[in-house]
């Protein structure tokens, strides 16, 4: 936690960041699959994307160039389980659909209400003390 | 954008970029009064790119600047880049139209 003349930042230090690129249209579908999967929120913004895209298909027409970038914030214990969940909906195995990677994240911050901070940290206390018992 | 203007006065940030997105979020719904918006909500995203030994100082003056610490939707988070080039800009830049 940061403290700056009575107010606390409560800062998130075990998160990830998985950007996901698809073709445009498909964005939606992707924040659909990270929120079923306990994702909290996602940002999509339009991109032109360039690589393989003229190998493929006739006259380089089957994959759109045009790509809507995703960005998802999660924790590190929603990771697995938001990453799979988006690789399966994106269709992610399919050449030319897609591809998404996972990025650390030092901290992240947001408005939390303090009864939610006050519940986070008596679970942290909790964790804490039966890892301790556990040892 | 007031964040931008913020950020090159008070701290001389000149590497900080905006653009427009759309957002999804529970937070957001909530402040456009809960109606879920299939197609998003229209965000910002700002990216700033500082020396390491700034990063915490402007985490936190950022943090406030928006206003995180009173109910709002949105999110800030800080990663560690790899390798970046100086940008300094050319004497006598003028400042635009309105600033």
């Amino acid at each position: 936690m940061m403290t700056r003349a009575g107010h606390t930042i409560t800062l998130l230090t075990d998160v990830r960041l998985i950007t996901c690129i698809v073709q445009r249209g498909l964005g939606d579908i992707i924040v659909n699959a990270a929120q079923e999967a306990g994702a909290q929120g996602a940002t999509i913004f339009y991109a032109k994307g360039s690589g393989v895209r003229e190998r493929l298909g006739i006259l380089g027409v089957a994959v759109e160039v045009e790509k809507e970038v995703v960005n998802i914030v999660v924790s590190s214990e929603q990771l697995e389980t938001v990453f799979n969940n988006i690789y399966l909906a994106g269709q992610l195995d399919t050449p030319g659909m897609g591809f998404m990677y996972v990025s650390p994240l030092e901290k992240a911050a947001t408005y939390i209400p303090e009864e939610l901070v006050a519940q986070l940290e008596k679970l942290d206390r909790l964790d804490k003390q039966h890892r301790e018992d556990s040892s | 954008m007031a964040l931008l203007k913020a950020l090159r006065k008070e701290k001389g940030v000149i590497t900080a970029n905006t653009f427009q997105c759309r957002g999804f979020g529970l937070q957001l719904r909530r402040k456009y009064m809960g109606k879920r918006q299939t197609a998003g909500y229209s965000v910002r995203v700002v990216t700033v790119v500082v020396q390491a030994e700034q990063a915490d100082d402007l985490f936190e003056y950022i943090f406030y600047q928006v206003n995180f610490d009173h109910p709002c939707p949105g999110l800030i988070y800080q990663g560690d880049l790899l390798a970046a080039t100086p940008y300094t800009l050319p004497a006598g830049v003028q400042e635009e139209k309105g600033e």
